[in-house]
């Protein structure tokens, strides 16, 4: 069908392709298509917002940007709080825009353990390349906020390998630094290409029927109800995130190899105090993090602003508000690891899908590790006093005290949280346990197809969207070539 | 009289609050009453499943003072409430520890941004 | 902004309240430096019922008096005209009424009147009473509301007044004139109504009921302090558009309040007190409370009940706006207030023996 006649006869319900979901793995999809002139259709449950119309970070960021305004819970022992972006542009607009490829031993593994085939290193290369050209990934032109040199200067004394991870920021020539993002980038260039974008719309259930879809959805009126909409697409990509994918298509019937094995990186934090400065009101994004331990352990530095610095004290709770009269002089770090597994179940009547994760004994000494790891690279860095998220552990202030963290932490006493989630649907050629083939295709629902974080096999001991974006891009061009 | 959700939550809030954070003694009222309000809306977009319950739970701890005080928790004092939070966050029943982790939460993450925003 | 050589119009003239603000605008308010002195030149306008009268102190010849009614648009047309640039305090209202629909009669649309009046006429500021009613009861013992606490009026006079509210907002909205809204608790002072003088007598009498443990606060607006508070609204630039709770520095306790007169009332003013309370169980506000909203749905109202129903709750603000942004400094607390509320009651033979 050339692309002219499908546009008339979908117009208003539907499209030649529908893009569920407008975040890297959606709008990536999308922008590709809609440039090589398909018809496309994107749909995008949250609203549409600019870049700069909330500030990083914020309260009124969580409750415009956030799924369930950031607070979200995966119930387990014990239970994780992740966070999810739900807005135009997803996870990219409220995140620090930090970059990494897939690294080539993750890559080797998914080979090796999913049979995911024509995605080595080299297959990717030319993808990475492209999204960091699109993105402008680069270093900081200026120095590093100050916590961020802490650890590095830690890990540096123990001559552990640190590095500055680059970022998506456009810097004009003053310096000026200009967060990049998915509205700033390949949204515009989407709709540029003729990409018709829906916000407000939430896809409830989907059904093929006669070689097509419906997509049954749910969408805000402007006096702040609901109603029913419905779409029809030849092509479906779905790119809901890696809860919401598997729940949609759970919710649809489908099941196989989806929404059992999500995975998350659950991490621990610590605030650590320093004798001197290292913190002030609106300190960018700390850069800096520590690769020695890679991939299973994973240190940086977080947003340390005093109400996130409140937060990780929260099981110190009797020197809050000594912290927080000095939080000039603390920031807040974390260790992050790969273990656990969990599932996303829709519920019957409720709109939100559960989602369930477990540690095991294992996990938990990994994360004792990490925190371990953390705290030896603080106290060297020179903070006189750690406060870690673990009931009834620490104040730590020497390396004695390092004594005081057990083998494997107390699940009961153990706060985590984590905003990577992926693997709910993973890809490649073992049908025993994917999802989707090595392209993000549905096993035997010819037409439909997934692009988001759910596809990558497991955790890849760095920021997903990278490699969302990457596998997104890849199997975009492969549908067009009518490749995978 | 009758155990109520908002009253508890306002209650809770600032009980929270004024144990825990700097500042909170003089002069705050507004924004102690913008960070309850903050509570209040964030339960209002937690995943439906969590929701109902807890505002059921959090009544039932409003409600679980009536036999021994007369009164639901929100009309007790300060003193008196801030007791009975203490000995339910050390409770060996996690979920109820969960529930006052979610106030506790929220009032230091809300209490701490209204002062910075107010202060920046 | 001053007002000398102003020109003022005050509705309400002739309550407890009217009187107090006339007085403030005649005689000055010792208690605040910026108002110790009476303004120059001010020219005042009042409109008083019918079948109400000025106490003589508050200088007839000083104040044009004009009969009419709120409920009558002529009235407060004839009220406001010719006064360009004028100041309106509009302090009439209706607590306790005969049946219900006479609150929004006076509380709404007789406010509605005299603020369009008083726009068109080209007035520039208008500074208008409400009252705790419309936020309701404080939802634990020792929450204070503030400016931003949401509106959940108690019962109809609360309704009224959040309906006298957004009449304000919506005539400051459309710029036509600025407006201010003052919100009081229950106030207190000299020349207070027969009401409070059997509160006093009650005390006396041990009769004084306390719901429940006594340990609910009300916030308490001594009359000079309220007075400050409405002028201040009326002279300070950036209160435009704003509404300010004007009460007492802190709340007192239901004990506090009964001690406090009762002290007073034994150590100051020789009445031998029967030292007891009428101690009625806490569910008794509830079921006044009931009592007071079945009849209210009816369309009536009685008072004591109605009272009764508040006795047990918290009523309580926060007046950090006003400090903040008028400059409010209320220098007159519960013990000082009440003792000069009773000299006054001694000094026009009003206390009992």
């Amino acid at each position: 069908m050339a692309p002219e006649a499908a546009s008339t006869s979908y117009r208003n319900g539907g499209a030649e392709t529908v893009v569920l979901g407008s975040g890297p793995g959606g709008a990536v999809t999308a922008c590709l298509l809609a440039e090589a002139g398909r018809d496309v259709l994107l749909v995008e449950e949250g609203p549409s917002l600019a870049l700069g119309d909330t500030e990083s970070f914020s309260r009124d960021e969580m409750r415009r940007k956030y799924r369930n305004g950031g607070v979200t819970v995966a119930l387990g022992n014990p239970s994780i709080a992740y966070a999810e972006g739900r807005c135009l542009g997803g996870g990219s607009e409220v995140n620090s825009g930090l970059y990494h490829r897939t690294p080539p031993e993750v890559l080797d593994r998914w080979q090796t353990e999913f049979g995911l085939r024509d995605a080595t290193e080299a297959d990717l290369a030319p993808h990475f390349e492209a999204c960091e050209r699109d993105l402008n990934v680069s270093l900081l032109p200026a120095e590093a906020p100050p916590a961020s040199l802490r650890l590095h200067s830690g890990a540096e004394h123990l001559g552990w390998r640190s590095i500055e991870v680059p970022r998506w920021y456009r810097y004009d020539a003053g310096g000026q630094a200009r967060r990049q993002s998915m509205t700033e980038t390949y949204l515009p260039r989407a709709v540029q290409a003729g990409c018709r974008i829906v916000p407000q719309t939430r896809a409830r259930v989907i059904r093929r029927e006669a070689g097509q879809f419906k997509i049954h959805c749910s969408q805000d009126t402007a006096d702040g109800g609901q109603r029913q909409a419905e779409f029809v697409a030849k092509t479906l990509v779905v790119a809901c995130g890696a809860v919401q994918t598997p729940a949609l298509l759970r919710r649809s019937g489908i099941r196989d190899n989806i929404g059992r094995t999500l995975h998350f990186h659950p991490t621990i934090k610590v605030v650590a105090r320093f004798p001197e400065v290292v913190n002030h009101a609106g300190m960018g994004v700390p850069v800096h993090q520590v690769k020695e331990f890679s991939p299973r352990i994973g240190l940086g530095c977080a947003i340390s602003q005093p109400p996130h610095l409140a937060l990780a004290m929260l099981d110190h709770p009797e020197a809050l508000a000594e912290v927080l009269a000095d939080w000039q002089h603390c920031a807040v770090y974390y260790a992050m690891t790969l273990g656990g597994a969990g599932s996303v179940t829709p519920l019957p009547v409720f709109a939100d899908p559960l989602v369930r994760f477990g540690l095991s004994a294992g996990d938990m000494g990994d994360l004792a590790t990490g925190l371990r790891r953390l705290c030896e690279c603080l106290l060297a860095a020179g903070a006189d006093l750690l406060f870690p998220t673990v009931r009834g552990l620490g104040p730590i202030a020497c390396e004695a005290d390092l004594a005081k963290i057990p083998p494997a932490l107390s699940p009961g006493a153990t706060s985590l949280m984590t905003i990577h989630a992926f693997s709910s649907c993973p890809m490649g050629e073992d049908a025993a346990r994917t999802a989707t083939d090595s392209f993000g295709r549905v096993r035997d629902v010819p037409g439909l197809r997934i692009a988001d974080a759910s596809i990558l096999c497991s955790p890849p001991g760095v920021n997903p969207q990278g490699s969302v974006m990457a596998f997104a891009r890849r199997n975009a061009l492969a549908l067009l070539e009518g490749r995978g | 009289m009758t155990p109520s959700f908002s009253a508890a939550v306002f209650a809770l809030t600032y009980s929270i609050v004024r144990e825990r954070c700097a500042g909170a003694e003089e002069g705050s009222t507004r924004l102690l009453n913008r960070v309850a309000t903050y509570i209040l809306g964030c339960h209002s977009r937690l995943p439906d499943f969590m929701r109902v319950p807890l505002r059921l739970a959090t009544i039932g701890l409003d409600g679980s003072t009536l036999l021994t005080t007369g009164r639901p928790l929100h009309l007790l004092s300060h003193e008196e409430r801030w007791r009975r939070i203490e000995r339910w966050r050390a409770s060996r029943f996690s979920p109820l520890r969960n529930v006052l982790r979610f106030y506790e939460g929220l009032a230091v993450f809300g209490w701490y941004g209204e002062v910075h925003e107010d202060g920046a | 902004m001053s007002l000398d050589g102003r020109s003022v119009v005050i509705t309400g003239a002739a309550g407890w309240l009217g009187q107090g603000v006339l007085a403030a605008l005649l005689h000055g308010l010792p208690d605040h430096p910026a108002f110790a002195q009476p303004p120059q030149r001010l020219e005042i306008r009042a409109l008083v019922l019918p079948d109400q009268e000025l106490p003589g102190d508050l200088g007839a010849e000083d104040v044009e008096i004009v009969r009419g009614d709120l409920r009558r648009p002529a009235d407060c047309v004839r009220l406001c005209e010719g006064l360009e640039g004028g100041l309106l305090i509009h302090l009439a209202g209706l607590i306790h009424p005969g049946r219900i629909r006479e609150l929004y009669e006076v509380n709404v649309e007789g406010a509605r009147h005299v603020i369009e009046a008083a726009a068109s006429a080209g007035f520039e500021r208008a500074v208008v009473m409400s009252s705790n009613s419309p936020v309701g009861c404080n939802p634990h013992p020792d929450h204070l509301f503030d400016e931003e606490s949401p509106y959940r009026p108690y019962m109809h006079y609360g309704r009224s007044k959040q309906q006298l509210e957004a009449v304000v907002a919506e005539v400051h909205a459309a710029g036509r004139i600025e407006t201010v809204v003052v919100r009081a608790p229950w106030f207190y002072g000299p020349r207070q109504p027969a009401r409070q003088t059997a509160f006093f007598t009650m005390i006396r009498d041990g009769k004084a009921p306390i719901l429940g443990s006594g340990e609910n606060r009300r916030s308490m607006s001594y009359i000079d302090n309220l007075a400050q508070g409405i002028l201040l609204a009326a002279t300070v630039s950036r209160a435009a558009g704003n509404t300010y709770w004007i009460a007492d520095e802190r709340p007192y306790s239901m004990n506090e309040i009964v001690d406090t007169v009762e002290h007073l009332l034994e150590t100051e003013f020789g009445r031998g007190c029967a030292h007891r309370r009428l101690r009625l169980p806490y569910v008794t506000g509830e079921v006044a409370g009931l009592a007071d909203w079945a009849l209210q749905g009816l369309g009536f109202y009685q008072q004591k009940i109605h009272v009764l129903s508040e006795m047990n709750k918290t009523i309580a603000c926060s007046v950090e706006r006003a400090r903040r942004e008028l400059g409010y400094d209320p220098k007159v607390a519960l013990e000082e207030g009440m003792r000069r509320s009773l000299r006054w009651l001694e000094d026009h033979d009003g206390l009992p023996r």
